[in-house]
Order: structure tokens, then C-alpha cells, then sequence
């Protein structure tokens, strides 16, 4: 029977990056049940480099819901990751709704995370009912100081905030930033980015910024940006070799630097905007964008627009999709200044939406 | 199929590689195909392909199964390439969606082998370092593990059991949740 020998041979004779590879493909529940196979099995599973946690999977079924859960979640976690201890990993996830019993051991794991030198580090700790939870988890920026530099790469986060101390250095790799649901003061953010000089995308999505958002040092590698429902009053970026920029919000100053790589943007404003504010204020934050989409309430009154526009040099596409109330139909032939404005334009789409403006107006006032 | 057809034909311009199998078996294939492996690139870059690549860690027949999956690879990766400013962004997304299609019916007809072979692939994706061939087949083996209780996976791979019940016992206790 030789097939089975060299079968025999080889699932725990796999190389540790072979076998690493294969189980880092299964749930972390099967993982870690691997070790009661053999003698050798009880230590091999930790050549998995990818530690995921989610809360559903790791308590019994018998405590999930119940006081104990957080608890139970984490002696679990921190019984794997003692079987860690010193090994490399690439990637932590948790995956738990947050409760302030969880706070110090989530610094224990980050530190964890640090020192076994992780690429991606994950912390998804959004509840369910996250608009009655008032404390969130503080991200330990201290840990990220003191001459350590972290091999981070991408750092996702939610329902964390950032309470940045004046100087953060210790993101020199970080390339992928993507925050949900964080809440920072005004400078909290600014400066953790500071220092991050290899990003190239950014997404912050229905975060609490305080008002305002300038970071005010070059970020010259960031390629994609994402704003969405962050209630904003002022955002400023000096990005200047951005090629994608996606906006949900209110209508509101926004500076890019010299973005003139800019080439694809998404704009939706949620609240009522005219075409005047359209055809004069965007061509100077985008001057180069090729593709275009514009979603708003819109009105369509232009009183003496022409002449002092600027103009899209570059727009190949636009999609336009609009509400429009109906007194303002009978303006509906201003949008020919678009036309006007973008010479080179190969592409146009207009999406005139219903007027369900009650719905739409509810839906603003939530997201903001 | 068309695009696929231009594909080998641009590859045919372009240099050929030697590998040689353990069993001194010879295959010629074009760069383009050899450099799906990083292993083989690397030789490439540093000019040491002059005479052929022998592979001593390779047997023909896995090499031919292995050289196999890069033709196919290589050529999607080139389709990708070339036509790109050809078409529209929808009729682009189109043959995009196609072409990924029926990668996929070739990785699943690819992946119908008996385990020792498979065994033999994922070693040899490792060496030669390509990294698609390594994730596909890592995953068919994670998928043979996947919702298996620990004795069924003792005897899919023939992993003796040398614990005591009361070792074992203990491993339970220690990583309860696992086991509910």
C-alpha cells in the first residue's frame, strides 16, 4: 500500500509553511481541535499564522448571550494564544461585541499582536445596539511607542477610539485603514496619520471626528479614499497622488491638495445642493477626474452661473442621478451647463430619482 | 477561446524555458508560463536558465500536471493584459467574467486527483513558490478536513493516535469550546 504510507508521511511532514497554509483555510474552532489527534498534532496547529476569534464560535452554546459570554471569550482566547507564546503570526482578528470586561485583555492581544510581529490586525467590537453604548474600547497607542516599530499593514477597527498621543510614531508600514464606527477627537486622527507616510487607502465610515477632519501632513502614496456618513464640516487631505475618492455626506468644504491624479469620484451629498455649487466648487477639488458620480438633491436654479465656471478638462463620464422638486422641473435644461463645462466628455448618465423626499430626508437625519 | 488562442500565439515569440524534471525528463515552456513560479523567476532575473532548469525535487509527472496549470494561468494572466483598452468597461467585465468562469471549471477538473498526488502538487507549488497552485490545493485539503470529527480525519490521513484516553481527556477539557 504505498499510496498510504505517502499519505501517511505526509499531512504532518508537510513543510510548517505548507501545513500553516492549509489550516489557516479552516475556522479556528477546527484548528485548535487538530490537537487531539496525536502527540504531535497537540502542537502543530500553532504553525497556523492567522488567528481569527469571533465571538460566535468561541464560547458554548450554553453561555452565548449571558453574562458569562465575555468572560468565557476570554480565557478561550487567551488559552490559544499562550500556545503562541513567541511564535510569528500574520494576522489577529477579534470578533466581539464590546464590553469594558474586555478592555484589558484586547491590550494584552494587541501587544500580543505586536510582538509576533502581525501584518493585519483586526478588532471588529461593534454591538449590536452600539448607539446605547457610551464606552468604547481606547486603542493602546503607548504600546505603539517607545522606539517599536510595528510591521502592521492593515488595520481595521470599529467601535474603538482614537485618543492619539501628540506624538504616534510606530506606523511606518501601515498600508490599509479602515475604521467603522470610531470616534477620535479632532486631532486624534490627524495625528496617528502623521506618521503613517505608506498609506494608500483610507476609508472612515460613520465615524465621530469632531466636526472637523485636516491632516494637514502629505500623504503621498494614498490612492483611495473613502468618507462615509461622518458628519463632517471640513475636510482636508493633502493627498496628492489620490486616484479614487468616495464621499457620503453633507455638502461641505473639501480640499485634496493638488489631487491631479484624482480620477474616479463618487459623490453623494444628503442634503439639497445647487448645480451652481456643483459647477463651480468641484471642478476645483477634482480639476483631472475622468469618471464622475454625482448623487444629490439637487436644485436646478443656475442665476448668473455663466462665465464664471471652471471646468472639467478631463470628464470622459458622468452620472448624474438627482431628485428634483417638482417647481424646479421646468429648469431641467441647466444641466446642459454640465455639458458646457466638461468639453471632452464621452459618457453621460442621468438618473432623475423619485421624489420621495420624506424618505430621503429621514434617512439623512440618521446617518448624520 | 479566441483570446486564449492569441495569447499562446504571443507566447510562441517569446523566450522558451528548459525544465527538467527528477526523472531527467525535459519540458520546454514559454517564460510567460515558467514565471508563474517565483522560484523559477528569480533564476530568470539572476541569468542562471542557460541549459535548462533542473528540478531535482520534481517528478516528471507532477511537473507535467504543475506545467499544466501555469499554461492555463499564464494565458488568463495575459488575457487580462491585452485587452484592456479594447473594449468598453462592460464588454471588458463581460469576457472578464467569462474567462474567470472557466478558470474555474479548470480548477476544479484540475483538483480531481487521488490525495498522494495532491500531497505531491502542494510540495511541489511550495518549492517552486507559486502561489496560486499552492492556495488551490491547500484549500481542497482544508476542505477534506472541514466538519470532520478528529477520528475521521485520523483516518482519511492515517494519523495514529498515540495519546492515552486520559491525555486526550485532558486536551478536551483544556479546549472545551472547540469541542462543542
Amino acid at each position: 500500500m504505498p499510496r498510504q504510507i505517502s499519505a501517511k508521511l505526509k499531512l504532518s511532514d508537510c513543510p510548517e509553511d505548507v501545513l500553516g497554509t492549509i489550516l489557516s483555510k479552516l475556522p479556528t474552532k477546527e484548528i485548535v481541535r487538530t490537537s487531539v489527534l496525536s502527540s504531535k498534532w497537540n502542537q502543530i496547529w500553532t504553525v497556523c499564522p492567522k488567528l481569527r476569534f469571533d465571538g460566535g464560535t468561541m464560547c458554548s452554546k450554553d453561555v452565548i448571550g449571558t453574562q458569562f459570554s465575555t468572560q468565557k471569550f476570554i480565557e478561550n482566547v487567551n488559552g490559544v494564544i499562550k500556545q503562541y507564546n513567541g511564535k510569528l503570526v500574520e494576522e489577529l482578528e477579534v470578533k466581539f461585541e464590546f464590553d469594558s470586561k474586555l478592555a484589558e485583555h484586547l491590550n494584552g492581544w494587541v501587544s500580543f499582536a505586536l510582538s509576533s510581529r502581525a501584518k493585519n490586525l483586526s478588532l471588529h467590537l461593534l454591538p449590536a445596539n452600539f448607539w446605547l453604548c457610551l464606552d468604547r474600547y481606547r486603542f493602546p497607542f503607548e504600546l505603539f511607542d517607545g522606539g517599536k516599530i510595528s510591521r502592521l499593514q492593515q488595520v481595521q477597527l470599529s467601535f474603538v477610539s482614537l485618543e492619539s498621543l501628540p506624538q504616534v510614531s510606530g506606523f511606518p508600514n501601515l498600508k490599509k485603514l479602515d475604521l467603522h464606527v470610531v470616534r477620535a477627537t479632532q486631532i486624534g486622527l490627524p495625528n496617528m496619520l502623521a506618521n503613517c507616510t505608506s498609506l494608500e487607502w483610507l476609508s472612515l465610515v460613520q465615524c465621530h471626528l469632531d466636526d472637523e477632519l485636516t491632516v494637514a501632513c502629505p500623504l503621498p502614496r494614498l490612492l483611495y479614499l473613502h468618507i462615509a456618513y461622518c458628519g463632517l464640516s471640513k475636510i482636508e487631505f493633502n493627498a496628492m497622488n489620490l486616484q479614487t475618492f468616495v464621499y457620503i455626506g453633507r455638502w461641505h468644504p473639501i480640499y485634496l491638495g493638488h489631487a491631479l491624479e484624482l480620477k474616479d469620484a463618487s459623490l453623494y451629498f444628503m442634503d439639497k445642493i445647487t448645480l451652481e455649487d456643483a459647477l463651480v466648487a468641484l471642478p476645483n477639488v477634482l480639476p483631472k477626474v475622468r469618471n464622475l458620480r454625482l448623487r444629490s438633491l439637487m436644485s436646478l436654479e443656475t442665476p448668473g452661473l455663466l462665465g464664471k465656471i471652471s471646468k472639467f478638462l478631463q470628464l470622459k463620464y458622468l452620472q448624474l442621478s438627482f431628485f428634483v422638486k417638482a417647481d424646479d422641473q421646468i429648469n431641467i435644461l441647466y444641466l446642459a451647463s454640465f455639458l458646457s463645462d466638461a468639453p471632452f466628455i464621452e459618457e453621460l448618465e442621468i438618473h432623475s430619482l423619485p421624489t420621495l423626499l420624506r424618505g430621503y430626508q429621514e434617512a439623512s437625519t440618521l446617518y448624520t | 477561446m479566441a483570446s486564449a488562442g492569441s495569447g499562446d500565439e504571443k507566447a510562441a515569440a517569446a523566450a522558451m524555458i528548459t525544465l527538467i524534471s527528477s526523472d531527467n525528463e525535459k519540458f520546454e515552456v514559454t517564460e510567460a508560463t515558467a514565471t508563474l513560479s517565483q522560484t523559477i523567476r528569480h533564476m530568470i532575473e539572476d541569468g542562471c536558465t542557460d541549459g535548462g532548469v533542473p528540478l531535482p525535487n520534481v517528478t516528471s509527472k507532477i511537473l507535467a500536471r504543475v506545467i499544466e496549470y501555469c499554461k492555463k494561468h499564464a494565458t488568463a494572466a495575459a488575457g487580462e493584459e491585452g485587452s484592456s483598452s479594447s473594449f468598453s468597461d462592460a464588454a471588458f467585465l463581460e469576457v472578464d467574467r467569462a474567462f474567470l468562469e472557466e478558470l474555474e471549471e479548470f480548477d476544479d477538473a484540475f483538483l480531481e486527483v487521488d490525495r498522494a498526488t495532491l500531497f505531491d502538487l502542494i510540495l511541489a507549488a511550495n518549492y517552486l513558490d507559486i502561489k496560486g497552485l499552492l492556495n488551490l490545493t491547500c484549500q481542497k485539503v482544508a476542505d477534506s478536513v472541514k466538519g470532520k470529527t478528529p477520528e475521521q480525519i485520523r483516518e482519511m490521513y492515517n494519523i495514529v493516535n498515540d495519546l492515552t484516553p486520559e491525555e486526550e481527556a485532558e486536551i478536551r477539557r483544556e479546549t472545551q469550546w472547540a469541542f462543542e
